[in-house]
């Protein structure tokens, strides 16, 4: 026996449900790498933040500048997209750092 | 089925109820991968710009 969720508007568009998915799991990997890097546990941060950065670039890979992708979804899905580059390029700074510090 | 198969297809789909489990998401992709609720890119907008700001936070600490 299952509840059933309440009917939503779902995207009819697969590549838009997987920038969602990548951007997600790429949530949850770079905040657990940042909570590490935190308490400075770098050499465990490091791997998230890999990780992290592996889902940043799957749903990168997907293109939103296609000719079909237009409405207001792929508008959110380009806008996101943007801020996962940023990100991305702000973890792989952060990598570069860490990389200079000597694990204790 | 509720018969334990030790099938490489039974293996994977514990394998990936697993890592769904893990990261809180829903198994969707086989029943429409499409299944995605609208409301989810403006969450996951809302998410990175959480670790913008948390990643601008530890560059200025850090500095």
């Amino acid at each position: 026996m299952s509840t059933e969720p309440p009917p939503s508007p779902v995207y009819h568009d697969a590549r838009l449900a997987d920038i969602n998915r990548y951007s997600r799991r790429a949530f949850t990997k770079i905040g657990e790498a940042l909570d590490l890097d935190d308490q400075g546990k770098t050499n465990l941060a490091k791997r998230k933040y890999q990780e992290g950065l592996a889902e940043l670039t799957k749903g990168l890979a997907i293109d939103c500048a296609a000719q079909d992708c237009t409405g207001s979804d792929w508008e959110k899905a380009r806008a996101l997209s943007k801020k996962m580059q940023h990100n991305k390029s702000q973890i792989e700074d952060r990598l570069r750092a860490l990389a200079s510090v000597k694990p204790k | 089925s509720s018969t334990i198969t030790s099938t490489p297809e039974g293996q994977v789909e514990h394998l990936m109820a697993e890592v769904a489990d893990e990261h809180g998401l829903e198994l969707n992709m086989e029943l429409g991968a499409n299944a995605v609720p609208t409301g989810t890119t403006s969450v996951a907008n809302k998410e990175q710009d959480e670790l913008t700001a948390r990643l601008a936070a530890l560059r200025q600490n850090t500095d």
